[in-house]
């Protein structure tokens, strides 16, 4: 019996000891950065000289479109500073998610690449050091302008450095708008939606316009038209605004576009840039990266504007100011890198003259630094200036600074697809995207 | 036997002593993290934040008040039956095909199988492609034939998108089944089948009267595997629709990953999953059961 229990008891302890091993791995890595941060500092300092690889991670060089640009971008920095850089990717939809679960779990992670719309949540996540103290506040305010680096800025920490800013807005095909008869761009919803009829007529096989009614994007781009529509997700005291006439106006809208063939469903921002490269688009929103897949194409720099160029959203009635969403990506460095100061080396090469300009003559990345966003390349490139012209009256999306931008953002595309498979009326699905809103 | 003789063990304490080291990597790998999620959904966990607090049964109480929860189940219980009913059937099919040893049977054999080596995120891209409403193969070729005159968003339709997902793991795992029906068919007696022509009974008479009932315990068996391997899927939904257009496609597992992962709400992706385990250990007993009686 002695025996027995013993053998219970073992086996108890054995069953414990495997729990408390699993369990408490987790808690002693999350306070180990902040107990060992003084030493892996001074670690840093004596391995200073000797080279060392920083993980970089991020989307776009994972993008056909920029793979080249970031080889070039790594090689710069390991030819400059002797060190070496690992880049790690993802798509840009799982950027958040990948960057939240690598700092959790305590991989080595020491710059990375975040869009706008997802910074505030990885902000949030507290693993985000403040570039002041990395690379001095000097240094930040001598480089960038106050407006970029507001953006990046929260509570008074500069936790995101300006990589590149300028505006989601519309991007069309001038080729096909001339065959189609259009000179000019529409500036109005009206002219849009006979240019729209004139495209389908010119070529029925061409999609007038690629607007997103799928995944992350969709909601993105339903935001600048709602505003157009003078409607608004939220009030400024963060009650929820979307249960308006203006919001079931703008969703009737998509309707009658869906209803007339000019939008189509299953079309994301990848599908829109797919198809507006085969000229089988003729409009659709995008970011100053919508250059990269034309050039990629084939596309000369030069002549991307022939085939690919921004213009303003059109608006309700002349007069009114066109809508579009901030859009940027911005470095930031994590508070638990042992590599910070290498890590600002490679932020110091990715905003530098030629790194900056070799991504934006490729990609159409506008420069941020104001040295470089003073370059005559820049200034006077025509294709960045639709962009530019569009920036001026761009606002942050509603739910940028918002840590559950994505369910929101679910919310909206769900009720909107109801609405646009008919499935809803446009009063229900408002109706029912606020009270969905309001039970978050 | 069972007493201690001389200070030696018992062959039952030997027995416990042998799967005390496959017991703990259990409780490390399985038990830990279960009782871990279940715990987890008691609490207002997040991704993005390390405190929490405990929220009883707050979420479950969201999420059964939830009206787009019942949809998630209904869209559920449609994806495993579609897609467990469609591949065994045609599975079947190509089995009895395939057990009539022609030449090049086990060629055909080899080739089928192929589908199911590829990655089902493959798999997810490939089928999507395939129904693409803009540049899909099977509008072009709809179209060709003069059935359609512009293309059909499969995909972009709620009526349509859940079928198209059927249809993909239909392809994907039809080489499963034929494989596992294949192994029941020739576990059939042969005189049986002969004794059953000789008495004049047709094909399908022989094989419903004869072959189905004599492979009655494996063809559960694989069918109720099918059915759990089905309620756990998450890739080919995934890749394929992103559990939309308006949550045409979102089963339990998608439910899980977006409110987890996108949503960072791990507390209330701890109570669907909870729920969901819950649902598959229905199906888990059920299979025991029958193994228990085929073994019996």
């Amino acid at each position: 019996m002695k025996l027995k229990k013993a053998l219970g008891i073992v086996l108890a302890l054995a069953m414990v000891l495997t729990l408390a091993a699993c369990g408490a791995a987790p808690a002693q890595e999350t306070q180990a950065p902040e107990t060992a941060a003084p030493a892996a500092n001074a670690e840093t300092t004596a391995a200073a000289a000797e080279p060392v690889n920083i993980v970089w991670a991020g989307w776009s060089g994972e993008e056909e479109a920029s793979k080249d640009i970031f080889g070039r971008m790594m090689d710069t920095y390991r030819e400059q500073t002797g060190n070496d850089v690992t880049w790690v990717g993802w798509t840009w939809a799982d950027t958040a998610q990948q960057l939240l679960i690598r700092t959790q779990g305590g991989e080595q992670l020491d710059i990375a690449q975040v869009d706008i719309g997802i910074f505030n949540t990885v902000a949030a996540a507290g693993v985000l050091a403040d570039w002041n103290e990395v690379v001095g506040a000097d240094y930040m305010s001598q480089a960038f302008e106050q407006s970029a680096l507001d953006v990046g800025n929260i509570d008074g920490q500069q936790l995101g450095m300006p990589w590149s800013m300028a505006s989601i807005t519309m991007v069309y095909n001038p080729e096909i708008l001339a065959a189609a008869g259009w000179d000019k761009v529409p500036v109005t919803i009206e002219e849009f939606e006979a240019c729209m009829a004139d495209i389908k007529s010119y070529n029925p096989e061409i999609v007038p316009y690629a607007v997103s009614t799928k995944d992350a994007t969709c909601a993105g781009d339903f935001m600048p038209w709602l505003w157009t529509f003078g409607g608004a997700i939220f009030n400024d005291d963060g009650s929820v605004a979307i249960n308006s006439e203006n919001a079931v106006k703008c969703v009737q809208w998509y309707q009658g576009l869906m209803e007339k063939g000019y939008i189509a469903m299953d079309t994301g921002r990848g599908e829109a840039r797919q198809l507006f490269a085969q000229g089988k688009v003729a409009f659709y929103d995008d970011a100053v990266v919508a250059k990269g897949q034309a050039v990629n194409n084939g596309v000369a720099p030069e002549d991307v504007v022939k085939v690919c160029s921004a213009m303003e959203r059109p608006v309700l009635k002349e007069g009114d100011a066109p809508q579009s969403t901030m859009w940027g990506h911005m470095l930031v460095c994590f508070k638990d890198s042992e590599y910070k100061e290498q890590a600002a080396e490679l932020a110091k090469v990715l905003v530098s003259n030629e790194v900056a300009l070799d991504y934006f003559t490729n990609n159409g990345m506008p420069p941020v630094t104001k040295e470089a966003a003073a370059l005559e390349e820049v200034t006077s490139d025509a294709y960045l200036s639709g962009f530019m012209d569009s920036t001026a009256t761009a606002r942050l999306e509603e739910t940028a600074r918002m840590t559950n931008a994505n369910e929101v953002k679910t919310v909206i595309t769900e009720e909107l697809q109801y609405a646009l498979l008919g499935q809803k009326t446009a009063e229900q699905a408002v109706a029912d995207m606020a009270a969905r809103l309001e039970a978050l | 036997m069972d007493t201690i003789r001389n200070g030696r063990l018992s062959d039952k304490q030997v027995g416990v002593l042998l799967i005390l080291p496959g017991l703990a990597i259990f409780a490390a790998i399985i038990l830990y993290p279960f009782v871990d999620a279940v715990l987890m959904s008691f609490t207002d966990r997040s991704m993005i934040y390390p405190d929490y607090k405990w929220v009883q049964f707050e979420n479950y109480q969201k999420v059964f008040k939830d009206p787009y929860f019942t949809k998630t189940l209904t869209t559920t219980v449609l994806f495993v039956l579609g897609a467990t009913v469609l591949p065994y059937v045609l599975g079947m099919f190509w089995a009895v095909v395939l057990n009539q040893g022609f030449r090049g049977s086990e060629f055909l054999r080899g080739v089928t199988l192929v589908n199911w080596i590829i990655p089902g995120t493959a798999i997810g891209f490939l089928w999507s492609w395939i129904f693409n409403g803009q540049y899909g193969i099977l509008n072009n070729v709809l179209k060709a034939l003069g059935i359609l005159e512009t293309g059909v968003p499969w995909l972009g339709q709620t009526n349509t998108a859940l079928l198209c997902v059927i249809i993909a793991r239909t392809w994907q795992m039809l080489p499963w089944y034929m494989a596992f029906l294949l192994g029941g068919l020739q576990s059939v007696s042969l005189e049986q089948v002969e004794a059953a022509h000789i008495d004049g009974a047709n094909n399908l008479q022989t094989f419903f009267r004869v072959i189905l009932p004599g492979m009655k315990q494996t063809a559960m068996l694989i069918f109720v595997l099918g059915l759990i391997g089905n309620l756990q899927h998450f890739d080919l939904p995934w890749t394929m629709a992103q559990g939309g257009p308006a949550r045409a496609t979102t089963t339990l597992s998608i439910e899980v990953y977006t409110t987890a992962f996108k949503n960072w709400n791990m507390g209330k992706a701890a109570t669907v999953g909870t729920i969901w385990a819950v649902i598959l250990a229905c199906f888990s007993a059920i299979y025991l059961k029958l193994n228990n009686d085929e073994n019996a």
